[in-house]
């Protein structure tokens, strides 16, 4: 098969271009889709992927134009149809479904006026035939009870369940082609693993051509047959599964496998891409990655590169084919921080619980609680990393608050170098603040926006009467995490994601503090620049032996950056260990539902054979009786629907929560 | 749902004690009844016997809150603040100073009231509404661009020069309508014709472009997109999803005045001789009658009240998200 | 001479004051100073900006208040004349001075009622005392006289116009300022031109010409719309940060505050308020030495009431952007630091409530401007001494049944509130459009 275009592709785009006043988002992109194909477009964020998307639906902006191109839809020029006979096609024959579910859904009309909407537009559907069949289309895409969840509101359904409802309005048209806009990347982890099967097998079943686009290398890895890479609105390669999975070809594609967490040892330093995306109104002349490519030439600055093809692979780089892969950037070996553990542990958290009343009727009483945190016990050593894992909704977040009681705890000790933090006031709080400090997951909203950055790093000196030449310190500070002296006198909103989250490391160092608490720093960033936080977290933990309380969803950056790792679930952890150990053999059902469900790139090839954890996460204002997780559990005994679990140790340093292991 | 409006009910209570409170303190706190008898009898040297007398028959004789000379449950109840302010919660509102019933005026006056503000409050409702989805259906044209200055233009026009143009151009020039008065039964239509006109284009520019604004913001939503994805045109997009959930925000700023619809329109009434309810709180307010001004208040707050009420009630109806959590 | 600084002088300069401090500040963080960049390149929200700018210019000249010195009293301790005068009356002193005996239309040379002759002669319209004496007997130059007084305001106006023009020069919103400033000269020459001989607006019920009028209610309406905000501000930034910060009880207690405040109907709380204000002036006559003085702290009593009725609304959207703002991860990262609460609303949340209020106060001023008028003619206004739109309106609304008709005063009055209140409504959109970043256009 010729990898580069289909003999007889459903859709064809030639040479598109979209404009948003000066603004060129996309410029010149050409691919085609087979029938029954799964081609994913992938890139960091800004480079012009859903831009694509919505242009070949011609649903763009206002504002945005398409100034060129064709896209060919089984023979016919969508750009040259009025805008009555796309209406037909679009819902039609091609359907899209978004990122968002949570917005994408209208909130006032139940699930089955939305797909019945569809089914009469398309499929001349009413009334009883209508509802006959938007409830099949319920159960087809996985939802139980399709006859009362056909009358439900969006807002009475979970995440996946409107992302399922939404791949069922989409399929009413019994579209040819299916666009999917990042369609997992608001879901948690076990979920995206459902929504990805269902949508294969979907695809499958109908022999539906698909459109995804991700920035997840590890989503194409489970789903896409060919691949295109988008950099700066352009494409800059289109390859077949296997090659591209065996060594990409273009140095920016190249880069962003090496930024990946997964793709180097615990310890070793990840590859980064410097510099960031440019704004989708600069002017080239050459590459539009020369700025940030490593193997840049003269030629690369003067002329755009031409497309050169190989077997399986069409690449846009000035570059010989060959060339690409023989370079290996070196890679700095770290010696991994073999600390030994001393006596005392930096940080003890025992039985920790954080409950939230309800309150409810017409006296507002408190008519129950949600378990946030119900019972957790940490340990925390100086130098090391410890890993919380969990789904959103676990109340992971939630612990690393009430250390800092930015959240009041209900109960339970939280004791930093032998100290109990929870009985004293925020008076005595204070000095003790000095040594432990938080990270944020937002780089955009963790700064100020009205505070010069000098001001910013400078604030917790300031607040815990730090003694000292502050100005100094803050310039010493921004050296430290990688940024220059003189950004001081800047404000956050010229800096990019990954710099803002430097700030916000620098910030939280300025008090010398020896825990950081580090909330999902990463999760808001594209890879290549996860990839440089990560290094630098790294180098930070090396010279000032800092704990590392890491929060996070993303099992590849624990596998990465931590020693030990606790898997939390409803609010209590289930599993913990040494974090190799955990991640390679993990013994509760849930670790390895969870860690079954990440997508991956190695071993791409092997369609993977572990089926996804079937259902939601609970609410914890109502958990199940019993071990939190048997209605969800593949293993579920009598025993685990009364009781839960005691803590089993099954080897040394390791702990389950498991009826299994009793 | 029963409890959510019992306990909307019961935080009314306090809120007209405070009303209460407030309007007391204001009227005989700030200023003594001897003022008021002062300002009343008109007289820079009025008689202490003259203002004394006045008092008396109005009622303003007493102690404010506590009357150490009586015995028993009179000591609260023979004071200014339980005849005049507690009382009111009885819907006692007592007499006017000039010695009419006050509960009787309000019951005649409120009909004309309600003839003006009925119709306006439904026009007004419907053409703005209107005249903003005409704005959005053509957005980012110059259509657009002319509404939305013409109503900037037409929010920036005084009040009165609506009415005090409108009368003259209907009325004096092309003698279409008396210029004022009223008339009961059926006859009234043609005294009512001109004011409701009025007060439905006064209204036009600011709220057509408020209305806009909730539009746009709406049309800006994930799930406009997805509607759009669907295939639906862009009047089913805006008539099927649009305009249902801007009614949500539209709702809290429009049921909150139906009750005090009850009020009327103090400048409408006034300048046509309609003998409602805002004509008689402006006479009061010109001929300084307290104790009318007061019971305005009161009835106001406790109408503004019931209109937060329907409010929270309405909701229900159009927000599912309210009505099943 | 004696200088008067009257209360409303006091705080117009304070807000003044206020205001720019508050511009130099915003102009040292370049990303509001971008945002100040952007309206400066809209011609529409420059062209709006320039007329409120010269409606300011009018409003404090008139607010730099003088006594005379009456002559009599050389020796000895000067004595002052009771009457307060402005730099604007002093600019316009012949306006003022010059009154004829009772109504007159504009520009016109006689009366507007006719009246027997002194000598017992036909009743007939009398020649006005000033408009148009310059004629003397050759009353038939009048329409000539029009025109060349026009054409030369005109040659006048377009001779400054090209000053400003030379001055200022092209560039992005330019052109919005530059052709506001042409029309302001070719209206502002011919009117001096005329106004030297005529009355360019005519005369009022007591011959007061009606531009003079005009000209003085500018000051009124400017106060109305500005001072409130020294109350709403203070009120709403202070109640709604704290009702958003401490939750609880203080949120409760605020929002109690503010809700019951709000269920009283605006206008009859604004009608109680009043009422009971004018009955404290007027059993406390003493307390002020001029009618000046007195008019003037009844317009402030009124700005006072105006604050403390209208300030619930900011307050309710900066509790709600206070409670957003509160959860934000900078917030937590402050309280991570142990930083006081009040630090923490001073430094974190404050700032970013920057925007609302701006928008919020460049929205109240037209409704205030408008407000006025309505609250002069229900009569709960400002003193009935004190010049203003509403009085304006008020005295000309009782001879519209009068034929033919006496308009100029309304149409006066009217025209001008127009123009203020469409140039705040417009600039108004400008700031939320650049501020907003919800805005959608």
């Amino acid at each position: 098969m010729a990898p580069t275009t289909s003999p007889d592709p459903i859709l064809d785009v030639r040479d598109l271009s979209v404009s948003i006043g000066a603004a060129r988002p996309v410029e010149g992109i050409a691919f085609s889709i087979a029938p029954g194909e799964t081609f994913a477009l992938v890139g960091e964020s800004g480079c012009g992927k859903s831009m694509t998307a919505l242009s070949l639906m011609r649903l763009l902006p206002d504002g945005a134009r398409i100034d060129a191109g064709a896209v060919i839809f089984h023979g016919n020029d969508l750009l040259g149809l009025t805008e009555a006979e796309m209406r037909r096609h679009r819902g039609g024959s091609v359907a899209m479904i978004f990122q968002e579910p949570a917005t994408s859904l209208n909130p006032v009309l139940t699930i089955g006026r939305q797909i019945a909407e569809s089914l009469a537009l398309h499929q001349s559907l009413h009334g009883a035939a209508a509802r006959v069949r938007g409830e099949e289309l319920l159960a087809s895409v996985g939802i139980p009870d399709p006859a009362r969840r056909y009358d439900e509101y969006p807002f009475q359904m979970s995440g996946g369940m409107k992302q399922r409802a939404m791949i069922a309005m989409a399929l009413a048209g019994e579209p040819r082609l299916l666009i999917a806009d990042e369609p997992t990347t608001a879901l948690d982890v076990t979920i995206q693993a459902q929504v990805l099967d269902l949508l294969r097998d979907l695809q499958r079943r109908r022999g539906m051509a698909m459109l995804l686009i991700t920035h997840d290398l590890g989503v194409v890895a489970r789903m896409a047959d060919r691949i295109g890479v988008m950099y700066a609105g352009q494409l800059v390669e289109v390859a077949d599964r296997s090659t591209f999975f065996s060594g990409p070809a273009h140095p920016y594609s190249r880069k962003l496998f090496e930024a990946l967490p997964e793709s180097r040892k615990n310890g070793q330093r990840l590859s980064t891409i410097p510099g960031r995306v440019p704004p989708a109104d600069t002017v080239y002349r050459g590459c539009r990655f020369v700025d940030r490519c490593s193997e840049a030439m003269v030629v690369c600055r003067e002329q755009l590169p031409p497309w050169r093809e190989t077997v399986g692979c069409r690449v846009r780089c000035h570059l010989e084919m060959g060339a690409v892969k023989a370079q290996e950037a070196a890679v700095a070996e770290f010696s991994l921080p073999s600390v030994p553990a001393p006596t005392v542990p930096l940080l003890e958290i025992e039985n920790l619980k954080v409950h939230f009343p309800i309150r409810r009727g017409l006296l507002q009483r408190v008519r129950g609680h949600v378990y946030a945190v119900d019972g957790v016990s940490l340990t925390l050593h100086s130098g090391r990393t410890l890993a919380l894992v969990g789904e959103s909704g676990c109340g992971k977040t939630t612990v690393g608050k009430a250390l800092l009681r930015l959240i009041e705890p209900s109960a339970g000790q939280v004791r930093l170098a032998g100290r109990d933090l929870t009985n004293m006031n925020q008076r005595q709080m204070r000095p003790l603040r000095a040594s432990m400090q938080m990270v944020f997951q937002d780089p955009f909203a963790s700064l100020n926006p009205r505070m010069r950055v000098g001001a910013i790093v400078a604030e917790g000196m300031a607040a815990l009467g730090l003694a000292g030449d502050r100005q100094a310190a803050v310039e010493r500070l921004l050296v430290q995490v990688g940024l220059a002296p003189e950004m001081a006198g800047r404000f956050p909103h010229e800096f990019s994601g990954g710099q803002r989250q430097r700030i916000a490391i620098a910030r939280a160092l300025a008090v010398q503090p020896r825990l950081l608490v580090c909330d999902e720093p990463t999760s808001a960033l594209d890879v290549s620049v996860q990839a440089q936080i990560l290094n630098l977290l790294q180098e930070l933990q090396r010279d000032l032996e800092l704990a590392y309380l890491f929060i996070t969803h993303n099992i590849s950056v624990v596998e990465y950056l931590a020693q030990d790792v606790a898997v939390m679930y409803l609010g209590r952890i289930v599993e913990q260990g040494p974090a190799d150990e955990v991640i390679g053999n993990p013994q509760h059902p849930y670790t390895q539902a969870l860690i079954a469900a990440v997508p991956r790139i190695q071993g791409a090839d092997q369609a993977s054979t572990l089926l996804a954890v079937p259902g939601d996460m609970p609410s914890p204002a109502n958990p199940p009786t019993g071990c939190h997780f048997h209605p969800r559990c593949p293993r579920a005994m009598a025993e685990c629907r009364v009781t839960y679990p005691e803590p089993t140790r099954t080897a040394p340093g390791r702990m389950v929560r498991c009826h299994l292991y009793r | 749902m029963l409890a959510y409006i019992f306990r909307r009910l019961a935080y009314a209570i306090p809120i007209l004690i405070g009303v209460n409170l407030i309007t007391f303190a204001l009227f005989f706190v700030v200023n003594t009844p001897d003022d008021m008898a002062r300002l009343q009898l008109g007289v820079k040297r009025v008689t202490p016997e003259a203002i004394q007398k006045w008092k008396v028959e109005h009622g303003y004789d007493k102690p404010l809150f506590w009357d150490a000379g009586a015995s028993g449950i009179s000591r609260l109840t023979n004071t200014i603040f339980y005849n005049k302010s507690v009382r009111m919660f009885a819907l006692d509102l007592g007499q006017s100073d000039d010695g009419l019933d006050i509960a009787r005026e309000i019951r005649q006056r409120m009909w004309p009231s309600l003839a003006v503000a009925i119709p306006v409050f439904v026009l007004s409702l419907w053409s703005t509404i209107t005249f903003a989805l005409l704005l959005v259906f053509f957005r980012a044209t110059y259509l657009d661009l002319a509404g939305t200055v013409l109503c900037v233009a037409m929010m920036s026009v005084s009040s009165l020069f609506y009415i005090i143009g409108g009368q003259w151009l209907v009325s004096k020039v092309w003698h279409l309508v008396p210029i004022s008065g009223y008339a009961s039964g059926t006859d009234a239509l043609r005294f009512l014709i001109l004011p409701i006109l009025i007060s439905v284009v006064a209204g036009l520019g600011a709220g057509a472009r408020w209305y806009r604004t909730l539009f746009m913001e709406e049309i800006g939503r994930d799930y406009v997109r997805t509607a759009r994805a669907k295939g639906l045109s862009e009047s089913r997009v805006l008539f099927g999803h649009v305009l249902r959930n801007t009614l949500i925000p539209i709702l809290t700023g429009v049921v909150v005045v139906i009750p005090t619809l009850f009020m009327g329109s103090l400048l409408v009434e006034s300048f046509f001789a309609i003998p409602g309810l805002g004509s008689y709180t402006i006479e009061a307010i010109n001929a300084q009658d307290f104790s009318v001004v007061r019971a305005m208040v009161f009835i106001g707050a406790v109408l503004y009240i019931l209109g937060l009420l329907l409010t929270d009630i309405s909701y229900t109806f159009v927000d599912p998200r309210v009505r099943l959590s | 001479m004696l200088p008067v600084l009257l209360g409303s002088d006091l705080l117009l300069f304070l807000l003044l004051g206020i205001i720019v401090a508050g511009a130099v500040l915003a102009w040292r963080d370049p990303s509001r100073r971008a945002v100040w960049h952007r309206i400066g390149r809209r011609s529409l929200a420059m062209a709006s900006a320039t007329v409120l700018a010269l409606f300011l210019l009018v409003g404090l000249l008139d607010s730099v208040h003088y006594r005379l010195r009456l002559d009599q009293s050389a020796k000895g301790s000067p004595v002052y004349g009771v009457e307060v005068y402005s730099a604007l009356d002093a600019l316009l002193m012949p306006l003022k001075r010059d009154t004829e005996k009772t109504y007159s239309a504009p520009l016109a040379t006689r009366l507007f009622t006719k009246e027997s002759a002194a000598d017992g002669g036909l009743r007939d319209f009398p020649r006005l005392r000033f408009g148009g004496a310059h004629l003397g007997e050759n009353e038939n130059l009048h329409m000539g006289d029009l025109g060349e007084r026009t054409l030369r305001g005109l040659a006048g106006g377009i001779l400054v116009w090209g000053i400003f023009f030379l001055l200022l020069g092209g560039g992005p919103g330019r052109t919005g300022v530059l052709s506001v400033l042409l029309v302001a000269t070719l209206i502002t020459g011919p009117a001096i031109a005329l106004a030297s001989g005529y009355h360019v607006f005519g005369t009022d019920k007591v011959g007061q010409d009606v531009l003079y009028l005009t000209l003085k209610s500018i000051r009124t309406g400017l106060l109305i719309g500005t001072l409130t905000t020294l109350v709403t501000v203070p009120l709403a930034l202070g109640l709604g940060i704290l009702a958003g910060y401490a939750g609880g009880r203080v949120d409760d207690a605020i929002q109690y505050l503010y809700t019951t405040l709000n269920s009283i109907p605006g206008v009859l709380l604004i009608a109680a308020a009043v009422l009971m204000m004018q009955v404290m002036i007027d059993s406390h006559p003493d307390w002020f030495t001029t009618t000046a003085e007195r008019a003037d702290a009844r317009l402030l009593a009124l700005c006072l009431i105006l604050g403390m009725t209208s300030w619930t609304g900011l307050a309710r959207l900066l509790r709600a952007e206070t409670l957003k703002l509160r959860e934000l991860e900078y917030v937590q990262a402050a309280r991570a630091f142990g930083v006081s609460s009040v630090a923490v609303m001073g430094r974190h949340i404050l700032p970013n409530l920057g925007h609302i209020v701006l928008i919020s106060l460049v929205m109240d001023f037209s409704n205030l401007v408008l407000a006025e008028a309505v609250l002069s003619y229900v009569g709960i206004g400002v003193d009935p001494s004190t010049i203003s739109f509403g009085t304006m309106i008020n005295a000309a609304r009782l001879e519209l049944a009068r034929e033919p008709m006496v308009w100029w005063s309304l149409v006066a009055a009217f025209s001008f509130m127009f123009v203020l209140v469409l140039a705040a409504n417009l600039f108004a959109d400008a700031i939320r459009d650049a501020f907003d970043p919800r805005a959608v256009n």
